[in-house]
């Protein structure tokens, strides 16, 4: 049976849609959440400093250490990102496998 | 129908299985050709749940310790087994392909506990109120860090809001440390 190449290209971008749909609510929602830790931690520091918890010179280090976590927040929602596009293309691909096996019977 | 027409009809029809079979493998092997992010791996998990205790435990002997009594001497080799199980970590997430966002993470713990042993190194002492900002701050990589293992392909996905879902406090470890998910 021929491949029709308009429908298999329709049918991939549905698959892959359907996938990065659900998968890209997880990834708003990681950064989103990544946004309100640091948001709170910064909050916190500042906090601490009012309180005098710490002083000016330890209130720096502490900013400068939220440096490192937001960037490791980041890469947690990095790899969010890639498990979504690795799982939709996936679901791309399995519709060309699909394709295929109908069309050399 | 030309000599070689009818050549390439008998080579057609003799290599048509050939190029099936080929066609097959090659659509029963895409699914599996892409990859852009490590398989979720339950022992990275473990190691992460064990050091994340670790560095709990390490800053609530701290917070009980009154603040005369923080001497860098009292504390330093557990400093040692604590840096020690970082690297660890770092190596295990070094040594899988495709995981370079989990390496960054795990770099900038093994990072931030450096500079804090620096610090109370340098100074002799920890006080309160810096103490309680660097323990939430491990705390949160270490919740970062288990999510992003868990949004890997084969977890549970749990970097949804921030990976909280994982939910890092020192009773969840006490459940989840080594190895209960």
């Amino acid at each position: 049976m021929p491949i029709d190449l308009d429908d298999l290209l329709n049918e991939m971008t549905r698959a892959a849609g359907g996938v990065l749909a659900k998968e890209s609510r997880r990834v708003r929602a990681a950064i989103a959440g990544v946004l309100r830790d640091q948001k709170d931690a910064i909050a916190a520091i500042v906090a601490a400093r009012q309180a005098g918890e710490i002083d000016d010179a330890e209130m720096q280090v502490q900013l400068r250490s939220e440096r490192l976590a937001f960037s490791a927040g980041l890469a947690m929602a990095r790899v969010a990102g890639k498990s979504a596009a690795q799982k939709a293309a996936n679901a791309a691909f399995a519709v060309i496998v699909k394709a295929l096996r109908v069309a050399v019977g | 129908m030309s000599a070689g027409a009818r050549r390439m009809a008998a080579w057609s029809r003799a290599a048509r299985p050939g190029i099936v079979a080929i066609a097959l493998l090659l659509g029963a092997s895409l699914p599996a050709c892409l990859h852009l992010v490590a398989p979720y791996d339950d022992q990275t998990e473990r190691e992460t749940f064990a050091a994340a205790r670790a560095v709990d435990l390490f800053y609530g002997g701290i917070l009980e310790a009154r603040s005369d009594a923080r001497r860098y001497a009292k504390f330093s080799d557990r400093y040692v087994q604590v840096e020690a199980e970082l690297r660890g970590l770092v190596l295990r997430n070094e040594v899988r392909p495709l995981n370079e966002d989990s390496v960054e993470i795990a770099h900038n713990i093994l990072t931030l506990w450096q500079q804090a042993k620096d610090r109370h190194q340098k100074s002799d002492g920890y006080e309160n109120g810096a103490a309680r900002l660097d323990r939430d701050r491990f705390a949160r990589l270490f919740r970062y860090a288990l999510a992003a293992e868990r949004a890997k392909p084969g977890g549970d996905g749990a970097a949804d809001e921030g990976g909280a879902a994982v939910g890092i406090d020192p009773d969840a470890m006490d459940s989840r440390s080594p190895g209960g998910r």
